[in-house]
């Protein structure tokens, strides 16, 4: 085969290549949760494209599971240890409660000024988050979601490029 | 008028499986490319105020994706050199097979096999349609290096499928 038929076989088989592919599942379901319940007008400057309510969970979990409460590094003194909550609602409550404290100490990290202080800080935070979502996968081994969280954490960890990662819910 | 978020998922269901052949042949990995078809769609939400209706949306759409997957390319291969992880392209292949009846398997892999920078600008050029002047602007590299890039690519392929 000359070298002109070899770069025709070439040029026909690329253009017969399939321009549609059929996901394995239909992915619509996280595409919307990923996109939030905003309409498309929604400002685009957020830093993590994490659903809030999942972050805020982890965020909690992380401050149970790793003991590091960022508000003692940036700012206010750690609140005293609050008594051990009775119940799965009460539960619930203390995980929101810490979340809340979690997320707010983060967002203050955010207006510190110097970039090598905010980078050591989002280290921390993520180190927390980290602890945090494998506190989730021991709570619940068997659920999907819980082994993506510690996946996209561990992964924004090894990236450390400030690439924002996408989460699947 | 109808919901947004409706008429999106329409727009969704109409693209999908275009930008899912995009992804699957940047990533070679299903579930990154489901994580790119993931942002895209994500992404092209985001920016629907700034499409300014001079081109089709299914256009405007494509372009979102192969941005998407460029800057998924990119993150993943830092990432992948450090970690010293490779493709597995035995199951790109069975991915490919299943998502694509019909596709070339042996064309797929020796695709799948290219280079980076190489690989990018085959899907591009040869099956995405884009002129060697787009995919200059869009890689920010010069048109003469996409030229050079191809020429390579296509020796690289025809030894491969020989």
């Amino acid at each position: 085969m000359s070298e002109i038929d070899r770069d025709r076989e070439l040029d026909a088989r690329l253009a017969r290549a399939p321009r549609q592919a059929e996901p394995a599942r239909d992915l619509w379901p996280e595409v919307a949760l990923a996109m939030g319940s905003s309409g498309p007008a929604r400002p685009t400057g957020a830093r993590w494209r994490v659903p809030r309510t999942p972050l805020r969970i982890a965020a909690a979990l992380a401050v149970f599971a790793s003991g590091v409460l960022v508000g003692q590094r940036w700012g206010e003194p750690a609140p005293p240890p609050a008594p051990a909550p009775e119940g799965s609602l009460a539960a619930a409550a203390e995980v929101q409660r810490a979340g809340t404290e979690y997320v707010t100490a983060l967002a203050r990290l955010g207006e510190t000024s110097g970039e090598g202080e905010r980078d050591q800080g989002v280290e921390a935070g993520l180190s927390a988050l980290q602890g945090a979502a494998y506190e989730l996968v021991r709570l619940r081994p068997d659920d999907p979601q819980t082994g993506r969280i510690l996946y996209t954490v561990s992964e924004a960890r090894v990236d450390g490029d400030g690439t924002p990662p996408t989460v699947r819910f | 008028m109808q919901d947004p978020r409706v008429e999106f998922e329409s727009m969704y269901r109409e693209n999908h499986r275009r930008v899912y052949a995009i992804a699957l042949r940047f990533a070679r990995d299903r579930d990154r490319a489901e994580e790119i078809v993931q942002d895209a769609f994500v992404r092209a939400w985001r920016a629907l105020p700034s499409f300014n209706g001079d081109s089709r949306l299914s256009t405007w759409l494509h372009s979102v994706t192969v941005n998407a997957a460029l800057d998924r390319v990119r993150a993943t291969s830092r990432r992948e050199a450090r970690l010293d992880r490779r493709v597995d392209l035995d199951r790109y292949a069975d991915e490919v097979g299943r998502a694509m009846p019909g596709a070339d398997i042996d064309l797929e892999r020796a695709i799948a096999s290219l280079p980076n920078g190489a690989r990018e600008i085959v899907i591009l050029h040869y099956i995405e349609g884009y002129s060697c002047a787009e995919i200059a602007e869009l890689l920010g590299i010069v048109d003469g290096t996409v030229k050079s890039q191809l020429h390579r690519a296509r020796t690289l392929l025809k030894e491969a499928l020989a």
